[in-house]
């Protein structure tokens, strides 16, 4: 019984430590970007890098994926919906699903799988090889160089790569619509306006933009937190992972409450 | 003793219970080029990334001039050390940029130097260790000795006046050595520029060195001119140095046994 309670005051203490470290790494972040920039060259490099890298290299699969998730949403709602009566409901069903939901969340999943396990890797590689205390040497600030240019160009991709998933996605509801029942796209995005308000947009624009901030700060904290062996590398990736979607979701969960109250 | 740039007070670091380095003062006059030695792991690399203010003692101040580096904020220190230089032993390059872009680093992060201005310097540094070829090649394509002289090349291109050289001169082909003790050289001879030099290869110590700190089981054992100690009767110095040329032998024949069995 004793052994269990270490263990678990042990597994306790571990992680509130890791979370206070991760709060003061987003301050010290915030600090940093609020301060006077040294020089932004070196920055602005690392931030075209990583928006090509993060948004448009991420552009076919969102594409693949958004035409999908249109296509099987329309579809599902058409063929169910219509036998209770619910086929009103089938543009605000689409903007609720997708623009509000599953738009974020997805993109935020690919990017996450993308561009989050990249970052993380990445760091701590450079970790290992001494790179980050090369940089250090020169009078580089790590989180000036690499971590503020990967957050703005992650938050800043993936606010553009919901906004793009929720353009295709509602093509390819389109195309299934145009298959099931003839209809034009000008009848078909004339039913989608009306059933979206300005509010659908923001929320869909406000996720994007936390879900960004949250991946990136938490793939890059994970990365730091590499110490000395290459075999840190995977786990923290593996938890960058976790964390990062753990996080989507609750800040998903929150959003959405704050809104309907 | 010249006018001290940098003075380490009691310095005393520990890893769990084993203790790296024990209570170490010494203070580095400026202009000139002092070189830590000492068989291996008693503590001489740790001992100049504390010096440099990379790694925190447990006990202990280090100043630069005036300054405790460890009691000023993160970003004045990273101010400061515009004006160093540190080579790293394993020369430390950012593995996803060219050689170009690594020696241009600090210029584009510390100056506000035009685009041209920079890429002058870059190629006057290139072309001064003899890497114009491998410009644009990644780090992963160098031999040990051009990452080394990459590494000199970015750590001098901001004109330092602290350079911190971490076994400038091991692992590498002998043509590679002369280039670094070239490089080395006129540093010595720069009454601006200060040298801190971590080896236990006496020629190139023999060559660079204006002072020599001997270290010996964690701590500092014997510091003076080089000549003092090289040619000390004292008999713990000369054992020391006789530990320190058996093991270059012995990593030299270790080497020469690795060229053989190929």
């Amino acid at each position: 019984m004793h052994g269990f309670f270490y263990e678990f005051g042990k597994w306790f203490l571990d992680h509130v430590d890791h979370f206070t470290s991760f709060c003061a790494y987003s301050i010290r972040l915030l600090l940093i970007t609020v301060q006077r920039k040294q020089s932004i060259r070196t920055g602005l490099r690392v931030l075209f890098k990583q928006v090509l890298f993060t948004g448009v290299d991420a552009l076919p699969l969102i594409t693949i994926v958004a035409l999908s998730i249109g296509a099987i949403s329309i579809f599902q709602s058409q063929t169910f919906l219509p036998r209770f009566g619910g086929e009103p409901f089938i543009g605000k069903l689409l903007v609720i699903v997708i623009i509000r939901e599953l738009g974020p969340l997805l993109t935020g999943f690919i990017v996450i799988a993308r561009s989050g396990t990249a970052i993380t890797a990445e760091i701590g590689n450079m970790v290992v090889s001494h790179e980050i205390e090369a940089l250090e040497a020169m009078g580089v600030d790590p989180m000036r160089y690499i971590s503020i240019p990967r957050i703005f160009g992650v938050t800043a991709s993936l606010v553009s790569l919901n906004i793009y998933f929720n353009i295709f996605a509602i093509l390819g509801g389109f195309f299934v619509s145009k298959l099931l029942i003839v209809t034009s796209l000008t009848a078909f995005l004339q039913k989608l306006l009306s059933s979206t308000r300005l509010s659908d947009i923001i929320i869909s624009i406000s996720k994007g933009f936390i879900f960004g901030i949250l991946i990136s700060l938490i793939c890059t904290f994970q990365g730091f937190s590499v110490k000395f062996s290459s075999t840190e590398v995977p786990q923290m990736t593996t938890k960058a992972v976790v964390y990062s979607i753990a996080a989507t979701f609750i800040a998903d969960g929150i959003v959405t409450f704050i809104y309907y109250f | 003793m010249a006018e001290v740039i940098l003075k380490l007070e009691h310095i005393s670091i520990s890893d769990s219970d084993e203790i790296i380095i024990n209570d170490i003062s010494m203070d580095f006059p400026k202009g000139k080029l002092i070189a830590i030695t000492g068989p291996s792991g008693c503590g001489k690399s740790t001992l100049l990334k504390i010096a440099a203010g990379l790694v925190y003692p447990d006990v202990g101040k280090v100043f630069i001039g005036d300054t405790d580096i460890f009691s000023i904020p993160r970003t004045s220190l990273f101010r400061m050390r515009k004006d160093f230089a540190f080579i790293f032993q394993d020369a430390a390059l950012l593995s996803n940029l060219t050689v170009y872009d690594n020696i241009a680093l600090p210029l584009r992060y510390h100056s506000n130097f035009s685009e041209n201005e920079i890429h002058e310097k870059v190629m006057y540094m290139l072309q001064k260790f003899d890497l114009e070829n491998e410009k644009q090649h990644f780090p992963a394509q160098l031999s040990m000795g051009q990452r080394k002289l990459v590494g000199f090349a970015r750590g001098l291109i901001l004109e330092p006046t602290l350079v911190f050289m971490d076994e400038p001169a091991t692992g590498i082909d002998a043509i590679a050595r002369e280039k670094i003790v070239n490089t080395v050289i006129p540093l010595r001879d720069n009454p601006e520029i200060t040298g801190i030099l971590v080896s236990h290869n006496l020629d190139i110590i023999k060559n660079t060195a204006d002072y020599i700190a001997l270290m010996h089981n964690t701590r500092l054992f014997a510091y003076g001119k080089r000549d003092e100690i090289l040619k000390s009767r004292d008999p713990i110095i000369q054992k020391i140095l006789s530990i320190i040329i058996d093991e270059e032998a012995a990593v030299a024949e270790e080497v020469l046994g690795i060229l053989t069995d190929r």
